[in-house]
C-alpha cells in the first residue's frame, strides 16, 4: 500500500461509487462525509514510510507511486495539508447536507479534495495545473446540475483555468531550459510573464477576477466558497513549490514588486468595489478577491517570512467564507435572491445565520478579537516596512469592505418586524453556523492555538521556512 | 517532418478554423475539431513518438464521438448564438486572426528554437482560433468547444517540445472530462427546454 493510493486513488473510486448514489441523498452524503473523516483520522494516526507492527504482522505505508516514468509523492510532512484538505471537505459535505440542493457535490466534493492532494504529491510539480484544471471541470458540472439566473461566471472561469494551465505547462518546459541561476535576462523576462499570466488566469489575479463576482452572484454559494477557497488553496501550494524549487526566482526583486503590486490592486479594488454592490453574493465574491489579495501580498513579502503569513490565513479564511456562505444559502433559499431589496429585514428571522454572516464578514475585515485579525494585523505590520503603498492599500480595501458589511448588517434588520428565534428552523445549519462562530471566536482570542498549524503546513518547503 | 507536408496541414488549419468561423452550429464545430485532431495526430508523429500520437488521436476522436453522440440523441436543439456580428464579420476576423498567428510564430521562433516555424504556426494558429471563438460564442457548447480548439493549438506545441506520456494522458483526461461535462450540460440544458 502507498500513500496516494490511499489518500488519492481510494478517495477518487469511492467519489466515482457515490456518483451512482446520487438519488440517494442521506446515503450519498453520510458515504462522503464517513469517506473525509476517515482520510482525516488516517492522515493524523498513520505514518508514512514507517514499519508498523501489529501482532505478528508488519505493514509500510510507501511514500512513492510510480506512474508512467513520473511519480505521486506524499511524505510524512504532506500529511498535515492532506489532513487540512479533507478536513474542510468533511466541513463543507455537512453544511451542503443541511442545506444544498445539489445531489452531485456528496460525490464530486471529495474527488475535489482528492485531486487537490494529487496536485499537492505529483512530481514534476508543474503537471499540478492539469489536475487543477480537472477540478475545474468537475465544477463546471457541479454548477450546471442546478438551475441558475446564467452560467456565464462559470464559463468564464473554465476559460481563464484553461489558459492558466496552459500557460504554466509552457513555462515549465521553458523553466526546464535553464539553470539554477540563470544569467539570460530575457530568457528571465519571458519566463516571469508567462508564469505570471498562468498564475493571474488560475488565480483570478487583477485584471483576470471578473468571473468572480458573477459566480458568486449566480451559483450556489456554499459550493461556490469550496471550490474556490480549494483551488485557491492548490494554486498557492503549487506557487510555493515554484518558488521553493526555484532559488532565483524565490529571490527575485521583479516578481516580489509585482507579488506585491498585484496583491495591493486586488485588496483595494476587491474592498472598494465591495462596497457598491448590491448583492450580497456579489460581496462574497469580493471579498475572496480581496483575501486573494493578501495571500498574494504574503508571498511578495516571502523573503522576509511572509509564507508563515501566508499559511497562518489559510484555516481563519476557510471558516469564515464556510459560515459566511452557509448563511447566506439559507438566506437564498427561503428569499430566492440575494439582493438588498429582496432582503430587507431577513435577518431577524433566522438571528443565528445573521450573525454567522456578521461574524463572517467582520473576520474577513479584520475585526479584532475575530479570527482574521492576529494575520492582517502581522501582515500590515510585515509590509508597512517594505512595501508602505501596500499598507495604505490594505487599509482603503479594508475600509470599503467593512461599509459592505455595514451594509448588510443594516439590511438584513431593516424592517419592522420582531426579531425571531434565535436558532433558525433548519436546526443542522444552525448548529453549524454556531460552532463555526465559536471557532472563528476561539481563534481570534488565542492565536497561538493554529500557529503550530500554520508552520506544519509549511514542512514540505524546506526553503520558504 | 517534410516541409511541404507541415505547411500542407498549417493551410489545413487554417480552412479549418475559417470554417469554425463560417459555421457556428454543432456539426460544423464538431468535424471542424476532428480534423484539427487528426493534424495534429500527424504533427505529433512526426515530432514525438508513434504512442504518444496515437493515444492522443484516440483520446481526441473519443472526446468527439462524446460530444457527437450526445448532440445526435438530444431533442429538442439547442440554440446556436453569435454575439458579435455576422458570418462575415467572423470569417474575416478569423482571417486576419490566422495573419497574427504567422507573425506571433515567427518572433516565438526565435526563442523556441527546438521547433520549426510552421510546427509553431500550427499550434498557435489554432490557439488564437479558439481564443477568438470564445470571445464570438456564449452557448455553454460553444465555449467548451473552443476550449478544446485551444487545447488542441497547445497540444501540438507542447508534445513538440515535451516527450511525456503522463502528459498525454492527463491532458487526455482533461479533454475528456470536458467532453463529458459538455455532455452532461446538453442534456440538462435540452431537459429544461422539453415542455
Amino acid at each position: 500500500m502507498s500513500a496516494p493510493i490511499l489518500w488519492i486513488l481510494l478517495p477518487l473510486v469511492v467519489s466515482i461509487a457515490l456518483i451512482g448514489l446520487r438519488n440517494h441523498r442521506r446515503i450519498a452524503y453520510f458515504g462522503s462525509i464517513i469517506l473525509c473523516l476517515v482520510m482525516v483520522l488516517l492522515a493524523v494516526t498513520l505514518p508514512v514510510d514507517t514499519v508498523i507492527q501489529s501482532g505478528r504482522a508488519s505493514y509500510k505505508i510507501s511514500s512513492t507511486l510510480g506512474v508512467l516514468g513520473r511519480e505521486m509523492v506524499i511524505q510524512s510532512q504532506d500529511l498535515v495539508i492532506v489532513a487540512l484538505v479533507y478536513a474542510v471537505a468533511a466541513f463543507w459535505m455537512i453544511g451542503a447536507y443541511t442545506t444544498s440542493r445539489s445531489s452531485l457535490f456528496p460525490a464530486f466534493g471529495p474527488a475535489i479534495g482528492a485531486l487537490i492532494v494529487a496536485s499537492i504529491a505529483v512530481q514534476p510539480f508543474l503537471y499540478a495545473a492539469v489536475l487543477l484544471e480537472l477540478i475545474a471541470i468537475i465544477a463546471l458540472a457541479l454548477f450546471f446540475e442546478l438551475p441558475g439566473i446564467s452560467n456565464t461566471g462559470v464559463l468564464r472561469f473554465i476559460t481563464f483555468q484553461t489558459l492558466g494551465m496552459i500557460f504554466l505547462l509552457f513555462c515549465g518546459w521553458l523553466l526546464s531550459g535553464i539553470d539554477t541561476a540563470p544569467s539570460d535576462l530575457a530568457a528571465m523576462s519571458r519566463i516571469l510573464l508567462i508564469l505570471g499570466l498562468g498564475f493571474g488566469f488560475l488565480l483570478a489575479l487583477f485584471p483576470f477576477y471578473a468571473w468572480v463576482p458573477m459566480m458568486a452572484e449566480q451559483e450556489d454559494t456554499f459550493l461556490f466558497g469550496y471550490v474556490v477557497l480549494m483551488m485557491q488553496t492548490g494554486i498557492l501550494f503549487l506557487g510555493m513549490h515554484f518558488l521553493e524549487n526555484y532559488a532565483w526566482l524565490r529571490n527575485s526583486a521583479e516578481l516580489q514588486q509585482g507579488l506585491l503590486i498585484s496583491g495591493s490592486v486586488m485588496v483595494a479594488t476587491g474592498g472598494i468595489w465591495s462596497a457598491f454592490q448590491k448583492d450580497l453574493g456579489r460581496i462574497y465574491g469580493y471579498a475572496l478577491i480581496m483575501e486573494n489579495g493578501f495571500s498574494i501580498i504574503a508571498m511578495g513579502l516571502v523573503s522576509t517570512g511572509g509564507s508563515l503569513l501566508l499559511t497562518g490565513m489559510l484555516l481563519p479564511r476557510i471558516l469564515a467564507f464556510g459560515i459566511w456562505g452557509l448563511s447566506l444559502l439559507n438566506y437564498q433559499g427561503r428569499h430566492n435572491s440575494l439582493k438588498v431589496d429582496a432582503l430587507q429585514g431577513a435577518g431577524k428571522s433566522s438571528v443565528v445565520f445573521l450573525l454567522g454572516l456578521l461574524i463572517a464578514q467582520f473576520s474577513v475585515g479584520g475585526l479584532p478579537l475575530l479570527a482574521g485579525f492576529p494575520q492582517r494585523l502581522a501582515l500590515l505590520q510585515a509590509v508597512t516596512v517594505s512595501a508602505p503603498l501596500a499598507g495604505w492599500a490594505i487599509l482603503i480595501g479594508s475600509g470599503g469592505f467593512w461599509i459592505a458589511a455595514w451594509m448588510s448588517l443594516t439590511t438584513l434588520v431593516r424592517s419592522e418586524d420582531k426579531w425571531g428565534k434565535f436558532m433558525a428552523a433548519n436546526l443542522r445549519a444552525s448548529l453549524l453556523v454556531l460552532v463555526g462562530v465559536v471557532f472563528v471566536l476561539i481563534l481570534g482570542l488565542f492565536p497561538a492555538f493554529y500557529s503550530n498549524l500554520a508552520r506544519n503546513l509549511l514542512l514540505p518547503f524546506i526553503h520558504l521556512q | 517532418m517534410p516541409v511541404f507536408l507541415l505547411a500542407f496541414l498549417v493551410v489545413l488549419l487554417a480552412v479549418g478554423c475559417l470554417f469554425v468561423a463560417y459555421r457556428s452550429d454543432w456539426r460544423g464545430m464538431v468535424t471542424a475539431l476532428a480534423l484539427f485532431y487528426f493534424v495534429q495526430f500527424v504533427i505529433v508523429l512526426y515530432s514525438s513518438s508513434p504512442l504518444m500520437a496515437l493515444v492522443d488521436l484516440a483520446l481526441g476522436w473519443g472526446s468527439v464521438g462524446i460530444i457527437a453522440f450526445t448532440f445526435l440523441n438530444i431533442k429538442p436543439r439547442l440554440p446556436e448564438q453569435a454575439v458579435a456580428g455576422g458570418v462575415s464579420f467572423r470569417v474575416i476576423s478569423s482571417f486576419f486572426f490566422i495573419l497574427s498567428g504567422f507573425a506571433l510564430s515567427f518572433t516565438a521562433s526565435y526563442w523556441i528554437t527546438q521547433l520549426p516555424f510552421l510546427h509553431l504556426a500550427a499550434g498557435i494558429i489554432l490557439m488564437l482560433a479558439g481564443v477568438l471563438n470564445l470571445n464570438f460564442y456564449h452557448q455553454p457548447w460553444q465555449v467548451i468547444l473552443s476550449i478544446l480548439i485551444v487545447l488542441a493549438g497547445f497540444e501540438i506545441i507542447e508534445y513538440g517540445l515535451e516527450n511525456s506520456l503522463l502528459l498525454v494522458l492527463l491532458i487526455g483526461l482533461v479533454k475528456g472530462s470536458l467532453s463529458l461535462a459538455l455532455a452532461f450540460i446538453i442534456r440538462r440544458e435540452a431537459g429544461r427546454m422539453t415542455p
